[in-house]
């Protein structure tokens, strides 16, 4: 792999595209040459109404070791906050883009690698595959997402463990804990996160898009679920989308969403 | 047995790094009185500020954890005699909750009632085989306290939750396990032992990044936001910390990392 060779990959698929974080030869460290591909990147793809969902993944068999230690030398705290400040914009694109995104992760998921994989809405790991919040090991808490994320999905206790004790988790008990969805052979990750992706991009996307605004606002209490549900409903209910599903329910057929 | 029966406090001992608190109050199965309450309170204000104890274990004298409040003494208690004891249970909950130091429980026999209340405000739990869970209070007519509303539901999911507290379903270990809501199983009268070892993985691990994660995890539930300021300014701070330094260089020169604690 090249130095030249773009930090990111970008691939289409139909209305799928596949974004490939390449920066093999430091495992795919989320450095700062990466995060300044990646995240226009996955902006990019956000805005593209042709794209109906997004699969995040990583080159030459791994998915990000985490963040940049080379970066460490004269830091301060104003420039580490201003690093870890960065991954903000990327993590808002995925957590409240309206565009599905599907993890698929080989390899190692460590650190912000293991942050970018949980943001993810569906995500899709091989068996052997690696997670740790490896932070700790070095002396720094969770950071891309994971205090948000990671409780969700494993609750407090075992998120505690992880994140604290930077623990490692393999593929198989990920899917047992709830950290993952899907459980795939060692190197077909990526075929079972495309084959998941189709789904996705064929489900009625401005719901999608609402669904996932709504999960991006957890926590919330009942009176906020009310108002989310009147706003966004009331919305979907005047689509062309929502007049086609009914169309196609009772005319028995698959229906074909345009996002409109 | 008669030697502990008139007890009713919490030891304190130390193994290295580890502070041991032990309820002992075994009469009364270790049942969480006014006084326990108030000893366990005065060790934790005495270790958050204790830099040699990097973490804490709690655990239940005579093979029990706790079965609960102490209803000898609430026997003909007024309304505000109730509620100044559970304003006391509150100091409890804020000094286990937002203190900075990991806590492990490790229970053996009944975690009932306030006992379950208070093994769930450890960060890591480890519990017998043998060991039951149950959020007894319904069978005396009371609800869930000390906390047990906003521990619960972080482990387990909400029908569970619901079925625990408005039902007093009991758990037993393997399901406690299996639903999150222990992390670890151990054989029957070594649950103490396995705590202690976890404890010392915890005592090890970089404690500045580990206090900044509890205090941001005990702002349970935040949002999106607050969750990625809380990473950013503290991520900010500990890159310049001389334990990121060592956690550096010990990556690098392939060794286990020592931490100090700044």
């Amino acid at each position: 792999m090249s130095d030249a060779a773009p930090k990111t990959l970008v691939e289409d698929r139909g209305s799928v595209r596949i974004l490939t974080i390449n920066n093999v030869k430091q495992r795919n460290a989320l450095t700062m040459d990466v995060k300044a591909v990646f995240g226009p990147a996955l902006a990019e793809a956000k805005r593209d109404p042709n794209v109906r969902a997004i699969v995040i993944t990583g080159a030459g068999g791994t998915f990000s070791a985490g963040g940049d230690v080379t970066l460490f030398g004269d830091m301060t705290p104003a420039k580490g906050r201003h690093v870890v400040y960065r991954q903000r914009e990327f993590l808002h694109t995925m957590i409240r883009g309206e565009t599905p995104i599907i993890a698929a992760v080989e390899g190692f998921a460590y650190g912000a690698g293991f942050g970018v994989a949980m943001a993810a809405d569906h995500i899709v790991t091989a068996e052997d595959a690696k997670f740790c919040a490896a932070f700790n090991k070095i002396g720094l808490m969770p950071d891309g997402g994971l205090l948000y994320t990671l409780p969700q999905r494993v609750g407090m206790g075992r998120a505690k463990e992880m994140l604290m004790l930077a623990s490692v988790t393999d593929g198989v008990e990920a899917k047992r804990l709830g950290m993952v969805d899907v459980l795939a052979p060692s190197g077909g990750a990526l075929d079972a996160a495309l084959a998941k992706a189709e789904k996705f991009a064929a489900a009625a996307p401005l719901a999608i898009g609402a669904i996932k605004g709504a999960f991006a606002r957890w926590p919330f209490d009942l009176e906020s679920v009310f108002a989310i549900e009147i706003d966004a409903q009331q919305a979907l209910m005047g689509t062309a989308d929502a007049t086609e599903a009914r169309r196609a329910f009772f005319a028995k057929q698959k229906p074909v969403f345009k996002g409109a | 047995m008669s030697e502990t029966d008139a007890v009713s406090r919490v030891d304190r001992t130390q193994e290295g790094a580890v502070a041991v608190l032990t309820v002992n109050n075994v009469k009364r199965r270790n049942a969480f009185s006014p006084e326990i309450r108030a000893e366990l309170v005065g060790h934790l204000n005495d270790i958050e500020t204790d830099d040699a104890t990097r973490a804490i274990v709690i655990t239940g004298a005579g093979g029990t954890f706790s079965a609960g409040g102490d209803l000898s003494t609430m026997q003909d208690m007024t309304a505000f005699e109730g509620r100044n004891r559970i304003r006391a249970g509150r100091q409890t909950v804020e000094t286990m909750a937002r203190g900075e130091k990991p806590i492990i429980a490790a229970v053996e026999g009944f975690a009932f009632g306030a006992g379950l209340s208070l093994a769930l405000l450890a960060d890591w739990i480890v519990v017998a085989d043998d060991a039951t869970f149950c959020a007894s209070f319904g069978k005396v007519g009371l609800m869930g306290d000390m906390g047990l509303f906003w521990t619960l539901p972080q482990r387990v999911k909400a029908g569970k939750a619901k079925r625990m507290l408005m039902l007093a379903d009991v758990v037993a270990a393997d399901e406690a396990l299996e639903i999150g809501l222990v992390e670890a199983i151990a054989p029957k009268g070594q649950a103490l032992s396995a705590a202690l070892k976890k404890a010392q993985a915890f005592a090890e691990a970089a404690p500045l990044p580990n206090r900044l994660t509890r205090e941001a995890l005990a702002h349970f539930p935040a949002g999106l936001d607050d969750m990625l300021a809380y990473e950013s300014q503290g991520q900010g701070i500990l890159f310049t910390s001389a334990d990121t330094t060592e956690g550096l260089n010990a990556f690098f020169e392939k060794r286990k990392p020592v931490f100090q604690g700044n």
